[in-house]
């Protein structure tokens, strides 16, 4: 029971709080509002707010009296004042009292209303139940057909992607072939260049090496020649050092002056050493000189050569070249 | 490595691989040239020729010192004609030349000497003549085979058929010394005397020409200077100063005759014209000056002086100026003697206390001694100038000498008789 | 050596005054050739022989062997043609004589030894003429009295190729003319 009041008070006393403010502040609210509310509790409410605010007016008059009897235009403001609140209280009570008559009225018509209402939605349920029914047969039916289409369809794409697939699969291979048949040409031709390369390469090895080879028997033919010459020099320098003796012992210069005066005189010997030519290549200018050259050479046949027939080589042809010193 | 070896064989070839193998000789032997002198063959009426000709050119040959003629007995075989010789032989006997030939005689006392000259080594044949020759001129017949011979193998003019000129004397135990100027034979044959004196004869001079000879004689206890001509005999006395009248010489051309004359108080050198017989004196001081000598283009003369104390070699302009000492090396340096080519002299050098032969190289100034003697005097030149001809001293006896200009070849003249001295050779006909 | 040219100014002095052909005086020259013979008559070639005790001498005094006049030769050092003191009493001996005797003439031969050239010892030689020559005529002697002639190495009086003859060979010989 208290729980049932607790809500109606409160709002009445709110209400009551709120007349009192707008009664103090002087504001107007007539412009304002309301909207009725079908709830029954407003009614209460209002009731306890008219003595608050008696109570109310009655503690504002005797403040105004107790404090200020002096301002008579004040006090008779006042006085206007309340007389308005006093007529529009009046106006209120009046309405509220309308109101009241017409909340009941309005409460049997909502009760009436309600009735049918509760008929109405009954029917309605009803009917909604069996549109329901006949929707879910149409909806059954049509999920069939749903059904059945989405799965003839459904074959269908199935068909036409294994085709498609079978298609793609097919051109996948081809492609794949062609792929192949391209990696493989061209593995092919890799290939053959570098077995050209390689080829060129082991060529080109060859060649080096077989220079290399070439170069060093080149090399050591020659080393071995220059041994051979080393040593043949050796001994033609020895032996030419005995030709020159021979010669030179043989060698009667001339008397008169031979200074400044040279002869080369070729000699062609044989085997053994004798000489078999002797002539003057480059003439002294002197006859006298060439002939003592001439005869040197001739007196001093045979001339001491080695017998080693290679050798000998050295010394088939001379030039021996008359200078004297001075 | 390579590389070098490659460089070592572009420049081996020149030494290597060229066809001739070059040997350089830089040395000889000097002396004597064998050649051998095949006794001439005779065609005549007597047994055998009246004169050994090959005998003759041999002598002159080995003389110059240029020839070492082969010794007679030493030949293997002797060939009178070019068709028998056997080159070989020859040059196993280490023969450079060989000298055949023959003499004919074409009649009373004419002949005719043919000879050949070959080349041993060679085989052929290097020069030879046909000459006609009187019997008494077969000896200089001779000696222009000689020449031949000699310039053949030598180059140089020969001078074997020149003549020498020398003065002699014989000294008998009781009577006075005989003085004689002689001509002979360069080979010192044939002496012919064109003057005899008791007293001294020095300092024979030939004229350019060959013909005439200027001498001193003391004949009458004084020196003058004559000329004679020696085909005739006949003499001029050119000079005869109070003093001295000494060493007189030949200008190049004959015309003037330098002398030493002391008129002027001292020694000193004159010319003598002998075209005008003008004198005039080229020297001039209290030193001795003496022993001139032409140069070959005649303008300068050298002589002795002791002007410096000792006797040395100066020179003068011959139309006079500034003496220029020429001699520096010793303290006597004298006679001085122009070599024919004008590029040296001779001269008697004292070194030690010897007294020799040195030649003077006028370019240079090398002075080389020639000779070894302690008493060698009066150098003269071999108009080939190819030997000095002078006097030496051997035991009491004074001898003629010859020594190569080179001084390396020595000989002596032997003569007959007694002392020779002042030898003077000709120059060439 | 200034001894010696005392002695033989001393000696040429009497010499003069007393006549050359003064018997007294021969004998003083002889006795002084006597005391002065061992001093330089030694290698001289030229020796001093011949008076005995105090004889006489009564020739010419030119063959008088005791008198220095018979000292005819005088010699010479190598290259040389300077007279050497010991020479000039010779010398001084022959130019008095000369000099009192002007109808006299001398030839004064002149030589030199062998070595060197022989033109050059001509001159050589010359000079050496020349000094005797020159001394003479110091002391009076007539240039016309004297004849010079230079032989050079000619006419040795010595054949030896050594300095003994060398030295001889060196020489003037004084020769009067007639002689």
């Amino acid at each position: 029971m208290k729980g049932q009041y607790r809500l109606p008070l409160l709002l009445s006393l709110a209400f009551h709080a709120v007349l009192a403010v707008l009664l103090l502040a002087n504001i107007e609210f007539e412009k304002k509002k309301i909207v009725p509310r079908p709830v029954p509790d407003v009614v209460q409410a209002t009731v306890i707010d008219e003595s608050k605010v008696l109570a109310e007016l009655q503690k504002l008059k005797q403040q105004e009296i107790d404090k200020k009897q002096g301002e008579k235009a004040k006090q008779a403001r006042l006085k206007k004042a309340q007389r308005k609140e006093e007529k529009r209280l009046a106006d209120l009570k009046q309405k509220r009292v309308q109101e009241q008559k017409r909340a009941k009225e309005q409460a049997t018509k909502n009760r009436a209303k309600e009735k049918a209402a509760a008929l109405k939605l009954e029917k309605l349920k009803r009917e909604k139940q069996a549109e329901k029914k006949k929707l879910d047969k149409l909806k059954k039916e049509k999920q069939l057909a749903n059904q059945k289409r989405q799965k003839a369809e459904a074959e269908k794409r199935r068909k036409a992607e294994v085709a498609r697939k079978k298609k793609a699969e097919k051109k996948k291979i081809e492609a794949e072939k062609r792929r192949k048949a391209e990696i493989a040409k061209k593995e092919k031709a890799e290939a053959e260049k570098a077995k050209a390369l390689a080829e060129k390469k082991r060529q080109e090895k060859l060649a080096k090496e077989k220079a290399e080879k070439e170069r060093k028997a080149r090399e050591l033919a020659l080393k071995q020649q220059m041994e051979a010459e080393r040593k043949a020099q050796q001994a033609v320098a020895s032996f030419r050092d005995v030709i020159r003796q021979k010669i030179q012992r043989s060698w009667l210069k001339p008397s008169t002056s031979t200074v400044g005066l040279s002869c080369k005189i070729r000699v062609k010997l044989i085997a053994g050493g004798s000489v078999m030519d002797a002539r003057v290549v480059k003439s002294s200018g002197d006859q006298l000189f060439d002939r003592s050259v001439e005869v040197a050479v001739l007196k001093a046949s045979p001339l001491p050569i080695p017998n080693d027939p290679g050798l000998f080589s050295y010394f088939r042809t001379l030039d021996l070249i008359f200078i004297p010193k001075e | 490595m390579l590389r070098r070896l490659f460089l070592l064989l572009i420049f081996l070839p020149t030494s290597v691989f060229s066809a001739a193998l070059e040997i350089e000789i830089t040395e000889g032997i000097e002396g004597a040239a064998p050649i051998a002198i095949v006794p001439f063959g005779w065609q005549g009426m007597a047994a055998e020729a009246p004169l050994d000709i090959g005998a003759v050119v041999a002598a002159d040959l080995s003389r110059s010192g240029r020839f070492k003629a082969l010794p007679e007995r030493d030949m293997l075989t002797k060939p009178t004609d070019a068709t028998k010789i056997r080159f070989r032989n020859w040059q196993a006997l280490g023969q450079d030349n060989l000298l055949i030939g023959q003499v004919r005689e074409t009649g009373a006392g004419r002949f005719v000497i043919q000879f050949q000259l070959f080349d041993v080594y060679k085989g052929e044949q290097l020069t030879g003549y046909s000459m006609p020759s009187s019997a008494k001129a077969l000896r200089q017949t001779a000696h222009r085979i000689s020449d031949i011979v000699y310039e053949q193998l030598t180059g140089q003019k020969g001078a074997f058929s020149t003549r020498i000129a020398y003065v002699t004397v014989v000294r008998n135990k009781n009577s006075q010394p005989q003085y004689r100027l002689q001509v002979a034979d360069a080979d010192g044959f044939n002496p012919q005397t064109i003057t005899t004196s008791s007293e001294p004869i020095m300092s024979p001079a030939w004229s350019p020409n060959g013909e005439k000879i200027a001498y001193v004689s003391f004949e009458g206890r004084h020196s003058a200077i004559y000329v004679q001509t020696i085909s005739s005999g006949k003499r001029e006395r050119v000079s005869s100063a109070p003093g001295i009248n000494g060493a007189p010489a030949w200008s190049p051309d004959g015309s003037k005759l330098s002398m030493t004359l002391s008129v002027g108080g001292s020694p000193d050198i004159y010319i003598l014209d002998l075209i005008t017989g003008s004198l005039r004196q080229l020297t001039k001081g209290y030193a001795i000056e003496t022993e001139s000598s032409w140069s070959r283009d005649g303008k300068m003369i050298a002589y002795t002086s002791d002007r410096g104390g000792r006797p040395q070699i100066y020179q003068i302009p011959v139309q006079g100026g500034k003496a220029k000492r020429l001699t520096y090396e010793g303290s006597y340096n004298a006679r001085p003697v122009f070599s024919p080519d004008g590029k040296s002299l001779a001269m008697i050098h004292r070194q030690g206390s010897a007294y020799q032969i040195a030649v003077l190289e006028l370019d240079s100034g090398i002075l080389q001694v020639l000779t070894n003697g302690k008493l060698d005097e009066s150098p003269s030149f071999a108009p080939n100038g190819s030997m000095i001809l002078y006097a030496a001293k051997k035991g009491e006896r004074g001898l003629l000498a010859a020594v190569s200009a080179d001084g390396r070849v020595h000989q002596n003249l032997v003569m007959k008789g007694g002392e020779v001295r002042d030898p003077a050779w000709s120059p060439f006909k | 050596m200034k001894q010696l040219k005392a002695a033989l100014l001393i000696f040429v002095g009497l010499f003069v005054l007393s006549g050359c052909e003064t018997l007294g005086i021969g004998g003083a020259s002889s006795a002084t050739a006597t005391e002065e013979g061992g001093g330089y008559g030694n290698g001289s070639g030229v020796s001093t022989t011949g008076i005995e005790g105090g004889e006489v001498y009564t020739g010419d005094p030119l063959l008088n062997p005791a008198s220095l006049l018979s000292k005819r030769v005088i010699h010479f050092a190598f290259d040389s043609s300077e007279v050497a003191d010991e020479h000039l009493p010779v010398i001084a001996a022959h130019a008095a004589y000369l000099a009192e005797n002007p109808s006299k003439n001398v030839i004064l031969e002149a030589y030199a030894d062998e070595r060197g050239s022989r033109e050059y010892n001509v001159a050589l030689s010359e000079q050496r003429g020349n000094t005797v020559a020159d001394l003479m005529r110091l002391q009076n002697v007539s240039p016309s009295q004297i004849q010079v002639i230079g032989y050079g190495e000619e006419k040795p009086v010595s054949f030896g190729h050594d300095e003994l003859s060398w030295e001889q060979n060196r020489r003037v010989e004084i020769i009067y003319s007639g002689e």
